[in-house]
């Protein structure tokens, strides 16, 4: 039962990251009934298995409706709006994914693909409040402005959450995947935790002197993932054909 | 070994790394994906370090094989059970391989899941073996010892091997005469069981029992146990005497495979076997020797008693040919051979005589004689090291059998293994009626 409360606790605490994001640009926007039809629209995907009968109704219906009256009234506004129904779903969509996972790879991609979507629909949200205009039209304007992608300073609470985030996420996975081999096997989990949070805060305070911190960091991750496939896999397959 | 989980992550991971650094920066969450993926690039060279240790001496395998007969095809009912002896907990993947010459009816070859403590592994599945295959041996399992998050594993073999006879013990014998519709004789290498006390008689198999049937030749044990098909079983004999045995060998170049031509030697000991076997039931032998590269002269004697017309009368028939051969060899072979009879094939395939046996396999069918074929299990006198000689060996074992399926239909077959053509007389007198075998 404790067991079961923690593991819980520690899901929320993957969770807490990405929602946090999505929650804060939720309450940048302002709503309209087809960016909240676009919203529920793709969410219904995600509904159970015995209001499944819902999903084509609710996908179908809003984006017939805002296409008619682009075509008869010559009104796009009310397309608009439901692709940016669509576009703010995203991260709701990767989060469900990630609690939904079935396995340990699909887990750590659908966090950081959950983290990276919120943020990047944070920032569109932040574009589309401070220029004014709608959602869509600043995502494409993030995608032809570089500057205005980069010109966003998030708050530091976010780098905080994702921190905190990312750990409750290994110690999630371990306990979840590990079973109770897991108990008996800790120690390269354990020092694999601990290489990791020294390697990021290497980085870390190499970046307070120097400015080439991203190329040292990509240099680090390559040769620990390049170490590990060469004698994990190239050599061990090399010794097996042998 | 990386799993594929293992790899796809890692690939992943450094996918998203890659584009959070270059298209979309944001340094929380480059940090972000950088923890994660020096944390499992880390744990699963630490992973390997650990597994790569591990003694795998307390990992057991218990192999059950139980045979069934069921109509006309015997099924192998295999069942795996896993333990660990020794502290700890692992998740552990088997595989299984089938014998040569049986294939996978029902259930899975492979079982996973977690062993440790008092927590056992168990799985199995059914095997159907071929018709013609009299033996066969099941070959040590693989083990894969994960890490518990299933990222790294390392592989090793487990178990012993273990061996099946199949057409042993009185069960399979009234199965295996219906297939050679007739009476059989103690077989040359002992398969068969003693008559009962007080007969002069060979036993020789199983039949319905008739009217006129003694009460004591009933087979109650058989009857017993295949009481439901309602139908008392009564035992069969033959004279003893009333059988030749005939053993043809095919002397072609290939007949030489393995180390310090290990098959010719394992052959000649077979062959020797089976003269004394031969002797001690009273019936005579004939020798066939196709394509013999001996030099005749060499073997008389100098004092002139062996001719080579001796030889052959009194020993075997000695035929020169090299593939060619216009019928003249199964023309004498069936005019020599009666439907009483038993005879040998020992051949190696692919050789150039194969035309020829297959005649005399015909030559066989014609006259009703039944008929073994002894076929080596050339990976046993060859180890499989490389590549190119395993593959080789794959597709050897491939054109043995379907040579077989396609000629020795009516025959049984006997494949001979290095070291087992001593013992295959008397392992199977011994196992006639132990069924189960475990390791």
């Amino acid at each position: 039962m404790g067991s079961q409360l923690l593991d819980r606790a520690l899901l929320i605490g993957v969770l807490l990251a990405p929602l946090l994001i999505s929650f804060d640009f939720m309450l940048q926007l302002q709503l309209t009934p087809f960016i909240v039809l676009g919203f529920i629209s793709l969410l219904s995907t995600y509904l159970p298995l015995r209001y499944q009968f819902l999903i084509i109704p609710l996908i179908y219906l809003p984006a017939i409706v805002s296409l008619g009256i682009l075509v008869l009234e010559k009104k796009p506004q009310y397309l608009i709006d439901l692709a940016s129904g669509y576009l703010i779903s995203i991260p709701f969509l990767t989060v469900i994914g990630l609690a939904k996972s079935a396995n340990l790879k699909n887990s750590v991609i659908g966090y950081i693909a959950s983290l990276t979507s919120a943020y990047f629909t944070w920032v569109i949200a932040y574009e589309s409040k401070d220029r004014g205009g709608g959602l869509f039209l600043s995502l494409i304007s993030a995608f032809t402005d570089r500057q205005a992608w980069e010109k966003v300073e998030p708050p530091q609470s976010f780098a905080a959450f994702t921190a905190l985030s990312s750990i409750a996420l290994i110690i999630y996975l371990w306990r979840a995947r590990g079973s109770v081999t897991r108990h008996l096997q800790s120690g390269p989990f354990i020092y694999a935790a601990v290489s990791a949070s020294i390697a990021v805060a290497s980085i870390v305070l190499y970046s307070l002197a120097f400015s080439d911190s991203v190329a040292l960091g990509l240099i680090v991750a390559a040769f620990l993932t390049l170490a590990a496939t060469v004698r994990a896999g190239v050599l061990e397959r090399w010794r097996k054909k042998e | 070994m990386l799993t594929r989980e293992g790899a796809i992550l890692l690939i992943g991971i450094s996918g998203w790394t890659i584009l959070l650094s270059s298209l979309l920066y944001q340094p929380f969450l480059f940090l972000a994906s950088f923890f994660l993926q020096t944390f499992y690039a880390a744990y699963i060279f630490l992973a390997q370090r650990r597994l790569g240790k591990l003694d795998s001496t307390g990992f057991i395998l218990e192999r059950t094989v139980e045979p069934q007969r069921t109509r006309d095809q015997t099924l192998l009912r295999v069942k795996l059970r896993a333990r660990f002896e020794g502290e700890g907990w692992f998740f552990i993947q088997i595989s299984d391989q089938p014998p040569y010459g049986t294939e996978k009816v029902e259930g899975n070859l492979e079982i996973e899941g977690i062993i440790g403590g008092t927590q056992t592994l168990e799985g199995g599945y059914t095997l159907r073996v071929n018709p013609p295959i009299a033996f066969v041996r099941f070959k040590v399992a693989k083990i894969r010892i994960h890490d518990p998050l299933r990222l790294y594993y390392v592989e090793r073999n487990i178990g012993v091997e273990s061996d099946i006879i199949v057409p042993v013990g009185e069960q399979l014998v009234g199965t295996v005469y219906a297939r050679l519709r007739a009476a059989w004789i103690r077989p040359p290498m002992g398969i068969g069981m003693r008559s009962l006390v007080g007969y002069d008689d060979e036993f020789s198999g199983v039949k319905a029992y008739e009217l006129g049937d003694k009460m004591r030749d009933i087979h109650w044990m058989r009857y017993a146990q295949q009481v439901a098909e309602d139908e008392i079983v009564a035992k069969k004999y033959v004279k003893k005497g009333d059988v030749a045995l005939h053993v043809v060998v095919d002397c072609s170049p290939s007949i030489n495979a393995g180390e310090g031509a290990a098959l010719l030697t394992d052959i000649s000991t077979l062959l020797r076997r089976l003269c004394q076997t031969t002797e001690e039931e009273g019936n005579t032998i004939q020798f066939w020797l196709l394509n013999p590269a001996l030099n005749l002269n060499e073997k008389i004697s100098p004092r002139r008693v062996f001719s080579r017309v001796l030889l052959e009368l009194y020993i075997a028939r000695i035929f020169p040919v090299e593939g060619r051969d216009d019928g003249q060899i199964a023309e004498v072979f069936s005019k020599t051979i009666k439907g009483t009879n038993i005879v040998v094939f020992i051949v190696n395939p692919p050789s150039a005589n194969m035309d020829i046996i297959e005649e005399m396999m015909n030559a066989c069918r014609r006259v009703g004689a039944r008929f073994f074929v002894c076929v080596p299990e050339v990976s046993s006198y060859v180890p499989p090291v490389g590549e190119v000689i395993e593959r080789i060996l794959r597709m050897d074992r491939m054109l043995k059998y379907r040579w077989l399926s396609k000629a020795a239909e009516g025959g049984a077959l006997v494949e001979i293994r290095r070291g087992y053509q001593v013992d295959i007389a008397r392992e199977a007198m011994k196992r006639g009626g132990e069924w189960a075998h475990s390791y």
